[in-house]
């Protein structure tokens, strides 16, 4: 077992990324490695279910023989994000002027957080708000 | 807050830069029941979707939430406190925000208005709760709610922009009272 500190995009062949993100302070990644023991891949996906955050893994067969290395592009201090990611959560916002006009803690706060759930495309968050019955 | 919480949901980069903006100027946040309500309202409905596979449009009542609520928590418990984390972050930053206070004294006003928003302007009751709340609390009131398109005329609000987010064009002030509509810090 060897972990590394926060690649989100980051897998390896036959080993499992799990990422833990913390309400404050730097997220952390572990990879395991599970070799194709299939059922330890099952509780790597139930963990990473299991946190919410629409992680998920692949099976191993999926996964390329060598390691998948995506660009990795820091948004600040503590946060580094894949392109993928980045594209989803950041493009077209302000961050080198947020940056500027954000005390240092609020900026954290804001880019830890803002898009942090991937959610879904379909969604009608006025619709999916309504609090009486469907 | 679950606008610019959510990434892929058509009104993401309008919520995002909002609220980006609102901290980047120092904007008093304040927060009333409601936010808190729907914001969590939507995520368990995401985490029971995600969950269950199925689409956001899925059926969903408070009979399925009361009957998926454990495996919610268990599975996706992460998912519906990241508001919580959220806030709590940026208040350990120092930003000001807040969620509505007690009303002692000004209760009774917050009844009665309540009753006139639902009356002029065919809102529901929460909805008009949340609007009377931010008569009283706010100077500007950000929803993505597009029946406060109704709030015009003389039994609007006094002196409260509404700021409904929009798609198309950003968001956009649907009714400013003030000289200067744009967001002031809260005295």
């Amino acid at each position: 077992m060897s972990a590394g500190s926060f690649p989100y995009g980051q897998a390896l062949a036959t080993a499992a990324l799990v990422v833990t993100v913390a309400p404050a302070g730097p997220a952390h990644a572990q990879i395991l490695n599970v070799g194709t023991d299939r059922t330890a891949w099952h509780q790597v996906g139930d963990w990473l279910r299991s946190s919410g955050l629409g992680l998920t893994v692949l099976p191993p067969e999926k996964l390329s023989a060598r390691p998948v290395r995506e660009h990795l592009t820091r948004v600040s201090q503590s946060l580094l994000v894949g392109e993928l990611e980045f594209a989803a959560r950041f493009a077209g916002l302000p961050l080198d002027d947020y940056r500027r006009r954000m005390p240092p803690a609020v900026y954290e706060a804001y880019i830890r957080f803002v898009g942090l759930v991937p959610g879904d495309s379909r969604l009608d968050v006025v619709e999916a708000a309504d609090l009486s019955e469907g | 807050m679950v606008g610019g919480l959510v990434s892929s949901h058509h009104l993401y980069p309008q919520a995002a830069r909002l609220f980006g903006d609102l901290l980047a100027g120092g904007t008093s946040i304040v927060l009333s029941d409601l936010v808190i309500n729907e914001s969590l309202w939507v995520l368990a409905r995401l985490a029971y979707c995600d969950l269950t596979g199925q689409p956001p449009s899925a059926h969903w009542t408070k009979a399925i939430y009361v009957h998926h609520q454990a495996s919610i928590f268990l599975h996706q418990g992460a998912k519906l406190s990241a508001i919580r984390d959220w806030l709590a972050m940026l208040d350990a930053a120092g930003h000001p925000i807040d969620v509505v206070r007690s009303t002692k004294g000004q209760w009774i006003g917050v009844v009665d208005r309540t009753l006139a928003f639902m009356k002029d302007f065919g809102l529901t009751p929460a909805d008009a709760a949340h609007l009377a709340l931010a008569e009283i609390h706010a100077q500007t009131f950000v929803t993505a709610d597009g029946d406060y398109r109704k709030i015009t005329g003389s039994a609007a609000p006094q002196g409260l922009t509404v700021l409904i987010v929009q798609s198309s064009s950003g968001a956009s002030p649907l009714r400013s009272q003030r000289s200067n509509p744009r967001f002031r810090r809260r005295p």
